[in-house]
């Protein structure tokens, strides 16, 4: 049983995850919103909130399935674009109280997110896992419950607004994308190359057969390697887009 | 097995193992700073790539896509909520397409 400083703690967790779960649900509706819209079942919205936990990477996935491209194109974005969760991941175990059982470690280790980084990363360690867990729960119960909210919202969606519907998703990327320049401003040099050789790819008609995923890929791996041979991060405010 | 769970699947290995490594490998060794730095650029750039120019033939019309999606990125310049983002940006298409359509 705990005991009453780990009650005290996890019960602390859920206090300071309210607002990011108010966050999260607001987020994960758009999610169950966009997936209906793409023509994605509910139960599929819903299960990929629950297994995979990682917004952008959903997002990513619902345009790709949309799109037709393979499962391992999707697959690959997916994982370049979550390998981010390594690096704070590391961060976090030289944070947190790490004296617990493997399977309390690995259910942790599970529900690592940008939100429950941002708020671990600013408590004094070592930080108490009865406090992450009571972090990460309401954060992981919230995201899938507002997935399934917005699958619901979808079917009441207005006949006249399902057209202009289309642009919802890049609105979204726009979201995510976008507070990372502003906060990066280095990272402009990266989203241009990405968007240039994206572009040029759709003027090649040979190129443009091997399809929407392997191009993607292709602009995302010069544009990252390209800013990772030209670019120092330095003294910039470091903003992770989510 | 049906396309939906091999990507599900696949995508949630990729992540866990992503999340999971470090909690079970405690040492102190991290990546090449060239890959630190290459992995630190990819989610910018895969989200770039993701817009544009697909977003541009996104509703139908040229004007309507680009107005709103210029007001997106205003939007999100000034950090306003995600979900208001996506809601502001879908109204104004749908004004800029009633309006060319007049």
């Amino acid at each position: 049983m705990w005991s009453p400083d780990s009650r005290r703690q996890f019960r602390r967790g859920v206090v300071t995850s309210i607002p990011r779960c108010l966050g999260y649900l607001t987020i994960s509706l758009a999610f169950g919103l966009l997936a209906r819209m793409n023509h994605m079942p509910a139960w599929q919205a819903v299960a990929l909130s629950m297994i995979v936990y990682a917004g952008a990477s959903q997002f990513v996935a619902v345009n790709m399935m949309a799109a037709q491209a393979t499962a391992l194109q999707i697959v690959l974005t997916g994982a370049i674009l979550n390998f981010r969760l390594f690096m704070m991941s590391a961060t976090l175990t030289r944070l947190l109280d790490m004296k617990m059982p493997r399977w309390a470690l690995a259910l942790l280790g599970a529900a690592v997110t940008d939100e429950a980084f941002a708020v671990l990363a600013c408590e004094e360690p070592p930080v108490p896992r009865s406090f992450a867990a009571g972090l990460m729960i309401p954060l992981w119960l919230s995201w899938w419950g507002g997935t399934l909210l917005g699958c619901l919202v979808a079917s009441a969606l207005p006949q006249a607004l399902q057209k202009a519907m289309g642009i919802a998703l890049y609105s979204m990327f726009i979201a995510l994308v976008v507070p990372g320049l502003k906060a990066r401003r280095s990272m402009i040099f990266v989203a241009f190359v990405a968007v240039a050789v994206n572009w040029g790819w759709t003027l090649v008609p040979t190129l443009e057969r091997w399809g929407a995923g392997l191009r993607l890929i292709t602009a995302a791996f010069v544009a990252s390697a390209l800013g990772a041979t030209v670019l120092r991060f330095g003294d910039e405010q470091k903003e992770e887009p989510s | 097995m049906s396309r939906f769970w091999i990507v599900t699947l696949g995508i949630a290995a990729f992540t866990q193992l992503s999340r999971l490594l470090r909690f079970f490998l405690l040492d102190d060794r991290r990546l090449p700073p060239w890959w630190e730095r290459f992995f630190q650029c990819a989610p910018t750039a895969l989200l770039a790539a993701l817009i544009f120019p697909e977003v541009l033939g996104s509703t139908g019309d040229l004007i309507s896509a680009a107005g709103a999606c210029l007001i997106a990125v205003i939007l999100a310049w000034r950090h306003i909520n995600p979900t208001v983002i996506v809601a502001l940006t879908v109204l104004s298409a749908a004004a800029l397409q009633w309006f060319v359509s007049q």
